[in-house]
């Protein structure tokens, strides 16, 4: 490096996304967690302790943990760094991005506590009641700022595509909250409230939403990560960057229409249904586009995937971003969803995607980031990263296969007929159907949850200054120990 | 003129939405624009061996 170089990286605000970065990982721990016991109070219905810590209390801590506390400060972390590193300019305003950090963990303990003290709006991924999303909303026009501030002042003329993902994602969040958060206080001292709208409209403007918070939370925020970390890791530029701006505008304009897919044979009008349908089939060619130009970024050189696990967490993302988004415009098609819609085969289609894809591509980005943080010059120990990504691999397959499996017999059983005219099966025997199932699944969440948590100690060692000197040393300057 | 653009609102979005598509496409794919364009992806990895 040379001096200039050490004075810019020194110049970046590095503070605050190490506390992202840590705030990443003590969420995603909680959120497996809690997620782990729901799958065990499904299997083991005695594991339900009422009134607090029952399955309709959590099921939503763990959804909110998952996507809101895990992934939400995963992409605070890395698009503070993505955008300070791209446009060569320290973040903007020190001050507001420290309240964005305090600010969004305050969000997110006041969300969990009102869900586990009965508090919620019971609106899917937008639980929290009218104060909570008026806090948040004050966050997030914060987060605009910082980031927006930040480009303002960029070194960089061409602002890098990275930075459109996370600043379409940043937008289009704020839209749907406030769309969706639309209530009216029963009374100013009281947390309830109720939603202005009402009847199927209110069932759309939810799931307008709902899909939304999946399309440009989880998929346009990550390819931001995607966009940004696999090239850097692979030290080789994104495979086309012009496909990368035909990815964006395409995913973008086609994602905001897919909603109504999630309301099929409902009281929303079949023209409306068709819509949402028709939209969800068109995106599989942009998810595609971009996997595609992720994974062939590798393109001759691919024997770094064989070296850098790493780099490995982020293709497998790439590979299990591929499959969900091939599974999804299926499941979106009115004859399969008559099938699967209700069953658990959608919590396995939302598990690929959210484990697969945005778990893989987080610990990859969590990975690179860590020594560059913290200024160490390796992290503790590849031979461990290896382990991670293996056990939490057989995790997801564990967990999706089972799902597969007790989604299409779920909806079997519930559609199948005797020769009187009469359904073949009570619910309670499809129930009973599902346990093995069940117990699968929780052994994928043991294995998921078991992986972060190696992750965790090797950040630990690696915070701490502690180098693996037998791996290294017998693995020479190899970034992968384990060929 | 606005009941026009009302009653024809689901085909005006269609065109704007799909002539913008197009015409982005065919202005990211302009001939000669390459390079740039390979300068632009290559942001994240100059970054250290900037002056």
């Amino acid at each position: 490096m040379t001096t200039a170089e050490v004075s810019e990286a020194q110049s970046y605000n590095y503070e605050v996304v190490r506390l992202f970065t840590l705030a990443t990982v003590f969420w995603g721990i909680v959120g497996f967690a809690v997620g782990l016991l729901i799958a065990l109070q499904l299997a083991f219905p005695d594991l339900n302790f009422e009134p607090y810590l029952t399955f309709g209390r959590l099921r939503p801590v763990h959804t909110s943990a998952v996507i809101f506390a895990f992934g939400g400060n995963a992409l605070f972390a890395t698009s503070y760094f993505v955008v300070q590193r791209t446009c060569r300019v320290r973040l903007w305003n020190d001050g507001l991005a420290m309240f964005t950090f305090w600010g969004y963990q305050l969000f997110i303990v006041m969300a969990a506590l009102g869900y586990v003290l009965g508090v919620t709006q019971a609106k899917e991924y937008a639980e929290p009641e009218w104060f909570v999303d008026l806090w948040l909303t004050v966050v997030w026009v914060a987060y605009l700022l910082v980031f927006l501030g930040t480009i303002m002042k960029r070194k960089e003329p061409h602002l890098y595509v990275a930075n459109w993902f996370y600043l379409s994602f940043i937008i289009t969040v704020a839209v749907l909250h406030l769309g969706n958060g639309l209530s009216i206080p029963v009374s100013w001292t009281g947390a309830k409230s109720y939603t202005v709208f009402s009847g199927v409209q209110s069932a759309m403007i939810q799931w307008w939403y709902g899909h939304n918070a999946v399309g440009f939370f989880l998929t346009a925020g990550f390819l931001g990560m995607m966009y940004y970390f696999i090239p850097k890791r692979a030290e080789r530029p994104v495979y086309s960057y012009r496909l990368s701006i035909l990815h964006f505008w395409s995913l973008i304009f086609i994602y905001i229409w897919a909603g109504p897919h999630h309301l099929h044979y409902t009281a929303l009008p079949d023209w409306a249904q068709t819509l949402g349908m028709t939209f969800s089939i068109m995106l599989w060619m942009p998810s595609w586009g971009g996997m595609i130009n992720g994974i062939m970024t590798l393109s001759g050189a691919w024997h770094k995937l064989r070296q850098d696990p790493v780099l490995r967490f982020m293709i497998i993302s790439l590979a299990f971003y591929g499959m969900s988004t091939f599974e999804g415009p299926l499941l979106s098609i009115k004859s399969v969803n008559s099938l699967s819609h209700y069953t658990d085969w959608t919590i396995g289609h939302v598990h690929s995607g959210a484990l697969g894809w945005n778990g893989f591509i987080t610990f990859g980005a969590l990975y690179y980031m860590v020594p560059v943080l913290w200024g160490r010059e390796k992290l503790y120990s590849m031979k461990l990263v290896n382990i991670h990504l293996w056990v939490a691999t057989i995790g997801i397959v564990l967990y999706i296969a089972a799902m597969w499996v007790s989604g299409i017999m779920q909806g079997l059983m519930w559609r199948d007929y005797n020769d009187m005219g009469f359904l073949e099966y009570s619910f309670v025997e499809s129930v009973m159907a599902m346990h093995p199932f069940y117990i699968i699944r929780a052994l994928g969440g043991v294995l998921y949850l078991a992986g972060a948590l190696i992750m965790v100690y090797n950040f630990y060692r690696t915070i701490k200054g502690d180098v693996c000197e037998k791996e290294y040393q017998s693995g020479g300057e190899l970034k992968g120990a384990v060929a | 003129m606005m009941d026009w653009i009302s009653q024809n609102a689901g085909l005006l979005g269609l065109l704007f939405f799909f002539g913008f598509f197009v015409l982005m496409a065919l202005w990211v794919y302009r001939p000669g624009a390459k390079r740039g364009y390979q300068e632009h992806a290559r942001i994240p990895l100059k970054e250290s061996d900037y002056e």
